[in-house]
């Protein structure tokens, strides 16, 4: 073969090309290109989700933000259902408006367990720094999940913006 | 002056000019049976998980120019998950591979755009990602057995160390040198703590963690460490520093997962597999035995090389 080592560098010129124009045009992202962008974005407060089986818990006791280690009912740990954090976490992140589409995308999610009769609660953990440079996080109840529907739970009121689910 | 570098570069990254041994070809394989392997089973495990799947909430890739929802029923998943595992295991045992393999690679693709269409981007399978994308390329690339494979593994050394050096450079981009301050890696675990709460039901700090929080100093000494490895991750492009850096990004690795929870762990076998001198190990231990036994490499070991004939070790 005529010169290997030109050809070789032009073929990876090549594919530096179109992975960089695949990546450019495609916000730093078309697998397997990346610029791994994660963590550039540095001490940002932030949100994340997680699920609190709350069954048997009145629901006068939902409606409150809370430290994340006082929160009512029991845990539901997610990766015992197979339910990717990263994936319910991306869901309920890029949603602004509960349309019925997302609710049953979300509702889907826990199917197994809403079919046992069981009520679940989710919550988004938000966390930054104090003045003073001390971290903290705080759980604001987000959407209730039970058989039959998807509640969203708006400014702390559990009475109030309630919409029905699919 | 360039002409130099560009010389340079080439025998660093692939060597074209180096003869060949049987212990390099073997490592090789070894690195595209890891690459065929994870595929496999990504190929099922997504495939799955697809079924699973609602809605498209982020297209990624492809997905920004085919709605893939297609892939979301009736088992379309697990069509292309057995497309792709035909498709790869044909390219491995060289039928028509540049053919075979250049199919996989697309039906890869379009699994990666369908399983994370959700909202998520993984990084997981990156480095698998590009290691089946340089198998074809090294194919269309050149006809003689020994320049693929070099031109192979070269670019796969080149795209994962720009791909450390570009996570560097990103977060001094977005955020400049004050990334490495301390208090970012408090917000960072307590985001991660959450994850692993949310993951495992269970609210803890490991030693590390609690270390890190216990001092915007060690937190910043931690996070300085971090960024100098990732941008230190271009050595992987020469030969020298191949293994050293390689080892350094396995510890970083572990690092984030200690700190973050985060495990890139088919990340670490990979740099282990093509970072550490393996060919050379195993050209040791092929010269021992063959010294002790009738003298020659023994048959499984060329085949599984796919050696051409009576090969000398080197």
């Amino acid at each position: 073969m005529p010169n290997p080592p030109r050809r070789a560098g032009r073929a990876l010129l090549i594919m530096v090309l179109i992975g960089g124009t695949l990546v450019a045009t495609h916000e730093g992202e078309f697998w397997p290109f990346s610029i791994y962008p994660m963590f550039s974005q540095a001490g940002r407060p932030w949100n994340r989700m997680l699920v609190r089986d709350v069954t048997t818990v009145a629901e006068t006791e939902l409606t409150q933000d809370r430290s994340p280690e006082d929160l009512p009912g029991s845990p539901l740990a997610l990766h015992a259902l197979g339910i990717p954090q990263n994936d319910f976490n991306k869901l309920i992140k890029l949603t602004d408006v509960w349309t019925d589409e997302r609710k049953a995308v979300l509702r889907g999610m826990f199917q197994s367990v809403l079919d046992q009769g069981r009520t679940l609660l989710v919550y988004r953990v938000h966390g930054d720094v104090t003045d003073d440079g001390q971290a903290y996080s705080i759980a604001e109840p987000l959407v209730l999940l039970d058989r039959e529907r998807a509640r969203v739970v708006a400014e702390n009121e559990l009475a109030q913006n309630i919409s029905t689910g699919p | 002056m360039w002409k130099k570098i560009t010389t340079r570069m080439s025998d660093e990254l692939f060597g074209f000019d180096r003869p060949e041994t049987t212990g390099e070809r073997v490592r090789f394989r070894l690195f595209e049976l890891f690459a065929v392997v994870y595929a496999v089973y990504w190929a099922w495990d997504w495939g799955t998980y697809i079924q699973s799947i609602e809605g498209v909430v982020l297209p990624l890739g492809i997905a920004n120019h085919l709605d893939v929802s297609f892939m979301f029923n009736n088992g379309v998943s697990l069509v292309n998950a057995g497309v792709l595992t035909v498709f790869i295991l044909l390219g491995f045992f060289r039928v028509a591979p540049k053919w075979t393999y250049s199919l996989a690679v697309l039906a890869f693709h379009l699994h990666y755009a369908s399983r994370y269409s959700l909202g998520e981007i993984c990084h997981a399978s990156q480095f698998v990602g590009m290691s089946v994308l340089a198998l074809p390329i090294s194919m269309w690339f050149s006809k003689e057995p020994k320049t693929q494979r070099r031109f192979a593994l070269g670019a796969v050394y080149f795209f994962i160390g720009l791909g450390y050096v570009s996570a560097a450079l990103s977060k001094l981009i977005a955020t400049g040198p004050g990334w490495i301050q301390g208090r970012h890696l408090w917000l960072w675990i307590g985001e991660k703590s959450i994850d692993a709460y949310s993951k495992f039901g269970v609210l803890e700090h490991n030693w590390l963690q609690e270390f890190a929080l216990s001092s915007v100093t060690i937190s910043t000494m931690i996070l300085a460490v971090g960024i100098l490895t990732e941008a230190a991750g271009l050595l992987l492009w020469f030969r020298r520093t191949r293994p050293f850096i390689a080892v350094a990004c396995v510890g970083m690795h572990f690092g984030i997962y200690l700190s973050m929870n985060i495990m890139f762990d088919m990340f670490i076998y990979q740099l282990l597999l093509i970072g550490l001198p393996w060919d050379r190990w195993i050209d040791q231990w092929l010269n021992r035995s063959s010294a002790t036994s009738t003298g020659a490499v023994p048959r499984w070991v060329r085949a599984f090389a796919l050696e051409p004939r009576s090969p000398s070790l080197q």
